[in-house]
């Protein structure tokens, strides 16, 4: 299942005291389609972000624009703050490549003697204080992540794992309850991240924290985390990968500016050389010209979409079709989301087709999907085929976030051109969150609420389980469509990746005809590099676990 | 002799704040006197008439802004001209003041030994020590007790009368020759006024310092003065000998003032003493008609009192601006008689 | 001295600590923002991670319980953990102290000096640029400080290039600290600075109309003299306490400059805190800052007792 969250309405909380900072949005509710923001398929997914680097740098100072992280322990749930530094110095068994192809990490390589067997060969790799990673880093490490109570954000990818075990060394053999085709996908997040079991067992429950700090086996090793100030990193001479790859920056140090103003600032006087995520508002004054470093925008995990609820009118599809008709996609990414925004036909972006066989065949049913569009006589058609009179709908909006206030108007409206009744009802932010809670309770009454959604793994079929399985984290709705969930099911026992690939997107079309989910727009990974600054190979999710500093430098 | 203080059309106009942005008043309007070396003026007048500042005048303590004209001589020194420094040595050992209020006027927030040395010492450079054996022997002329222990003690834990006292021995410790003393016992209480009076009287006789001494008491004003001047509405309307000021009044406004100040009658009993009030209300310069300013509120007043200014006319050792005041001289000492 | 002045002084100080944790646990209860949510990052948790972590927080528990528990463990020094950072209080605290230390103290120094500095000569030089300058307070005190930031911002560190856009240069050294503060703390002061120069104008003011210096310029004392041992002393009482409560009540303010300029320190934590229910944290916190108001508070106090002899009275009767 994908790892999946609503970053961005709790994350941003912190900041909103200060200058309002999740709520960048114009005041007026978006309108029109005077410009449109670009369709992937025009775009090559997977060009860098910027060209690569040639030159060392003696070192670079990165912002985290999510602020500072409050564990660099790899099991803690995922989020941008945690990952973009780890990502350069725990490394997963399994990597993740900029691509999307999932490639060896700390295993050289894999077998599957059978469908729900993994056999890891371990390479030979150091931690930072020269010991040897074994199997039983391994294996400690893993039941970490399984282990919950311990605030474990992965414990779900274990699910289906009947046993972990050492079988030599460096070999270990993991058992699945059933098939899982998602499982090496898996093993390239948190979930499979190696840390020294030794240093496990010295720190006790306190992983990464400023106090105790972590032992890994990255390209990077953690220098020091002066909590409230910086955490700095510098390069492993014994990492493994030193071979193929040669940092090109000895030392790093990250800081934390939350603030939209303060790290737009940052950008334009060139104080940072680099930083992921930047706000729109940065990202248009860097275009302005006139400072320090460049702006960039890639394809990323995120999706922007309306969650629609089935307890009331929008247990009916028609009506659900009808509210997708009444959307003016064009203008509500134009007018909110401006150049984060890209044009969405399904719920996962391009960035996580990943590599092989399959891609051709994701991009193919990606094709397939029209890019939605306004129609406004086709939504009240629907409206008067759904057979419900009179429909009425309350949509939830989080209170004080202005995006989010919005972004319910917009829907408000769409639904009121296609002739649905409907009240935007705004939620203190708590009551807001509980809606994507395990909670039913805290739903009742609500229609359909906006949320952005991360999706981590590169394989489309993570999030179709995870917004259609009743197990799935993503599935608050309780949406329990037998059509879609036998496809899912299918596509997770499938061993061979087309035939997955086959089933995802046909699980896929009856996603996007039921539609439990309107999606309205990806939204791009943001880049900050100071002029001379390059080397930024792609945009999320692979620089959450792919150790992307170790090809940052100079041109 | 030449007098010690001279002066002379003095006219002093205040800012005021107005709804219309910053004007002047008028508050002193022509007052001219002199004080001869060892001569005491009593300055006496309704409330508002400008006694304080006639007086404040003379050390050039007006506030901010204010406009003043005609001569101010002291010991034939022009006072108006004075740059910071002949000032401050005028205030320092020229002329020192004695307020109404000794709690207002010594800085709760220091010593009175700070307060008492202050003086003579930052302003006028003498030596410490030597100042202080002066102080001790003149606190103890003045009264004060363990004069030692008093320097160490703060304003408050001193009594009023106290207070005054050493600020009588202040004034006379910066060695002036001349005493501007504002009603010095009005703050006090009754019983330590006479008191303090006669230490200021004493004192003053002994060293033969000049002084002015503003009063509301008339009586208070012919009892330790040579000469009483009346002021009314920011003039001087009447100068005399204190001792016949009060038989035989010149001024309308004096006799009224004499007429109107209680007297405990000894005959009466216990019958209350008569008060006789002045009707209306005193005016200040500015509001003040354009000829005799006590004309409204005068039982003598006829039309020509309302055309001009009467000039001060002198005859002999007094000053009077009154048309009409050969012709009153009998009826004011009358009428002063038939009150007393 | 102690007794009569202290000791009382002390224990009001204690009874104060002590509702204020009531009061802020209390209302943090009430507040939005809870443990599993700041957790789980606001994303869907299965029910076994929800029951986990409300059993290491005892979030189940009434709030007397936890309370009592919290107030134990502050008895017994132990100040709990952080539930957002899981590290000691007292350790994650005392590592944003120094940068929110030097923040107050820099932005104290200006308020000192500048905002004293130009009440005195506001006070001492009427006119049109006194006139001018206060005005300028006026206007001051009403500008939102994060507006002040960005202005700032934008002109010494884009414009000029003058001082970086954020940090505390808490890894550099002391002129380096100095260097990354200087914008922050005059946003900082901003707004104080022109409080305290129109208190400082006003009671300097009031002083110069009393009779006892209209008293100390009959006897021909200079004007210096006048001003300094008369005015300046006698005023200066109301003025350090103001001071004083204004420097105090800075560590409020520094919440949203430490968010403006990314410093990580005391006020931004307290942000987070709340935000995450990190009761442990904003407990700490505010804590400190009462503790810090009535140090002040008692500070100014003594002072004022020191200075104003007819305080000094009151007490020995
Ligand atoms: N600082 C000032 N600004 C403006 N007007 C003033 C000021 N001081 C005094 N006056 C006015 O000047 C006039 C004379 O004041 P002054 O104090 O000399 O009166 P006075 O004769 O001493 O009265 P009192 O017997 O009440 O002391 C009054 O009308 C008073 O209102
Ligand atoms: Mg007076």
């Amino acid at each position: 299942m994908a790892r999946t969250g609503i970053a961005y309405v709790t994350a941003c909380l912190g900041v909103a005291v200060t200058l309002a900072a999740c709520s960048s949005t114009p005041s007026d509710t978006p309108s029109g389609s005077a410009s449109s923001v670009p369709d992937v398929t025009q775009a090559t997914p997977f060009a860098p972000m910027s060209p690569p680097a040639t030159k060392p740098l003696p070192s670079v100072t990165w912002a985290l624009a999510m602020g500072e992280p409050v564990s660099l322990d790899p099991i803690s749930p995922f989020n941008s703050s945690t990952n973009v530094p780890l990502a350069n110095m725990c490394e997963p068994l399994l990597r993740q490549q900029p691509d999307g192809a999932i490639v060896a990490g700390l295993a050289s390589s894999f077998e599957t003697p059978d469908a729900t067997t993994y056999v890891f060969k371990l390479r030979d790799a150091k931690f930072w204080d020269g010991s040897t990673m074994t199997s039983a880093d391994v294996v400690a490490s893993l039941s970490r992540a399984k282990d919950a109570t311990l605030g474990s954000g992965y414990a779900g990818d274990f699910a289906g794992v009947d046993s972990v075990t050492a079988t030599d060394p460096n070999t270990v053999t993991i058992k699945l309850k059933q098939a899982d085709s998602l499982f090496t996908a898996r093993m390239t997040t948190g979930a499979g991240t190696v840390l020294s079991k030794a240093f496990i067992d010295k720190t006790g429950g306190k992983f990464g924290t400023s106090d105790t700090g972590l032992m890994c086996t990255g390209p990077y090793q953690l220098e020091s985390w002066k909590s409230g100030d910086s955490i700095n990193v510098t390069a492993f001479s014994g990492w493994w990968g030193l071979a193929d790859t040669k940092p090109l920056v000895p030392k790093a140090k990250f800081v934390f500016i939350t603030d939209e103003a303060a790290i737009t600032a940052a950008s334009v006087a060139g104080d940072i050389d680099g930083a992921f995520g930047i706000p729109k508002v940065a990202i248009e004054r860097l275009n302005q010209g006139g400072g320090a470093g460049k702006a960039f925008t890639a394809p990323a995990g995120l999706i922007r979409e309306y969650s629609m609820l089935f307890g009331g009118a929008f247990g009916n599809v028609k009506l659900r079709q009808a509210m997708a008709k009444g959307l003016d996609y064009n203008g509500i990414n134009t007018a909110v989301f401006g150049a984060t925004a890209q044009a969405a036909r399904t719920l996962v972006s391009p960035s996580l087709w990943g590599q092989g066989p399959a891609r051709a065949v994701f991009e193919q049913g990606y094709n397939a999907i029209p890019l939605p569009a306004q129609n406004i006589d086709e939504g009240k058609k629907l409206v008067a085929e759904s057979g419900v009179s009179n429909p009425t709908v309350v949509i939830a909006a989080a209170q004080g976030y202005k995006e989010q206030v919005t972004l319910a108007n917009a829907a408000r409206q769409a639904a009121e051109a296609v002739g649905i009744k409907a009240t935007v009802k705004e939620l203190p932010v708590e009551q807001f969150a509980a809606l994507y809670s395990p909670d039913p309770k805290a739903r009742e009454g609500i229609d359909m609420f906006f949320l952005t959604d991360i999706a981590v793994l590169p394989n489309p079929l993570g999030f179709y389980a995870y917004i259609t399985l009743p197990t799935g984290a993503g599935n608050w709705a309780g949406w329990n469509d037998k059509q879609a969930q036998d496809l899912v099911n299918q596509a997770l026992a499938a061993t061979d990746p087309v035939k997955q690939a086959e089933l995802t997107n046909q699980a896929q079309a009856v996603v996007m005809d039921q539609l439990p989910f309107i999606p309205v727009s990806y939204q791009l990974a943001t880049l900050y590099l100071k002029d001379g600054v390059t080397g930024v190979q792609a945009g999320e999710p692979s620089n959450f676990f792919w150790p992307w500093l170790a090809y940052v430098g100079g041109q | 002799m030449a007098p010690l203080l001279s002066v002379e059309g003095l006219v002093v106009d205040l800012p005021v704040r107005g709804p219309t942005g910053r004007t002047h008043h008028r508050i002193i309007d022509g007052v001219s006197f002199d004080v001869a070396p060892g001569e005491a003026v009593g300055l006496v007048g309704e409330s508002g008439s400008g006694k304080s500042l006639t007086l404040r005048s003379v050390v050039r303590l007006l506030p901010e802004g204010a406009e003043v004209r005609g001569s101010l001589r002291f010991a034939d020194a022009d006072v108006l001209t004075m740059n910071r420094k002949q000032l401050n040595a005028l205030r320092s050992s020229g002329v020192a003041t004695i307020f109404q209020d000794p709690r207002a006027a010594v800085n709760p927030m220091r010593t009175v030994g700070d307060f008492v040395l202050e003086g003579p010492v930052r302003a006028g450079g003498r030596n410490r020590d030597e100042v202080l054996r002066e102080a001790l022997g003149l606190l103890t002329d003045v009264g004060i007790d363990r004069p030692e222990q008093r320097l160490r003690q703060y304003p408050h834990e001193l009594s009023g009368g106290m207070l005054q006292r050493i600020v009588i021995a202040a004034a006379i410790l910066s060695r002036p020759q001349l005493l501007l003393a504002d009603e010095p016992t009005t703050a006090l209480d009754v019983t330590t006024q006479s008191d303090v009076i006669a230490i200021l009287d004493e004192q003053r006789h002994e060293r033969g310092l000049a002084m002015v001494f503003v009063t509301h008491d008339l009586d208070l004003a012919a009892a330790i003065c040579d000469r009483t001047c009346v002021m009314y509405a920011g003039r001087i309307v009447e100068d005399q000998l204190s001792s016949t000021l009060h038989d035989a009044p010149q001024h309308p406004y004096t006799a009224a003032l004499v007429a109107a100040r209680p007297v405990l009658d000894i005959d009466a009993g216990c019958e209350l003493p008569v008060l006789r009030a002045i009707r209306g209300r005193p005016a200040s310069a500015y509001e003040a008609p354009s000829g005799c300013p006590f004309e409204p509120r005068c039982n003598h007043a006829e039309p020509a009192c309302s055309a001009t200014r009467p000039p001060e006319v002198n005859s002999g050792c007094s000053r009077v601006a009154c048309f009409r005041a050969s012709e009153l001289r009998g009826i004011l000492a009358l009428e002063v008689e038939t009150h007393a | 001295m102690f007794r009569d002045f202290l000791l009382p002084k002390v224990g009001m100080a204690a009874i104060t600590i002590f509702a204020t944790s009531a009061v802020v646990f209390g209302a943090l209860y009430l507040a939005p923002g809870d443990p599993v949510t700041f957790l789980t990052k606001g994303r869907p948790a299965d029910p076994a991670t929800i029951a986990a972590i409300t059993q290491q927080y005892h979030l189940n528990d009434p709030l007397i319980t936890r309370y009592q528990l919290w107030v134990s463990g502050v008895l017994h020094g132990d100040l709990g953990q952080s539930i957002m950072f899981r590290q000691d209080v007292t350790t994650l605290v005392g590592s944003r102290m120094p940068t929110t230390l030097w923040l107050v103290a820099m932005a104290s120094v200006l308020i000192v000096t500048v905002g004293i500095g130009v009440g005195l000569f506001s006070a001492l030089r009427p006119g049109k640029l006194d006139d001018s300058l206060m005005l300028g307070a006026t206007l001051a005190a009403a500008v939102p400080i994060f507006v002040i930031a960005i202005a700032l911002v934008s002109f010494f560190s884009i414009r000029l290039g003058w001082f970086p856009t954020f940090g505390s240069g808490e890894s550099g050294g002391f002129l380096d600290r100095l260097k990354h503060l200087t914008l922050p703390a005059v946003a900082l002061a901003f707004a104080a600075v022109a409080f305290v120069a129109r208190i400082t104008r006003a009671s300097l003011r009031e002083e110069m109309d009393k009779e006892h210096v209209r008293a100390a310029r009959s006897r021909g004392l200079a004007s210096s003299d006048v001003v300094r041992r008369h005015v300046v002393r006698n005023g200066f009482a109301p003025i350090v306490t103001v001071t004083g409560l204004t420097i105090a009540g800075l560590f409020v303010g520094t919440a949203i400059i430490e968010k403006a300029f990314a410093l990580n320190g005391i006020g931004g934590l307290l942000i987070d805190a709340v935000s995450a229910g990190d009761f442990p944290v904003v407990q700490a916190i505010a804590l400190l800052m009462v503790i810090v108001f009535i140090l002040t508070n008692l500070g100014t106090d003594l002072l004022q007792h020191y200075l104003d002899p007819r305080q000094r009275r009151a007490v020995k009767e």
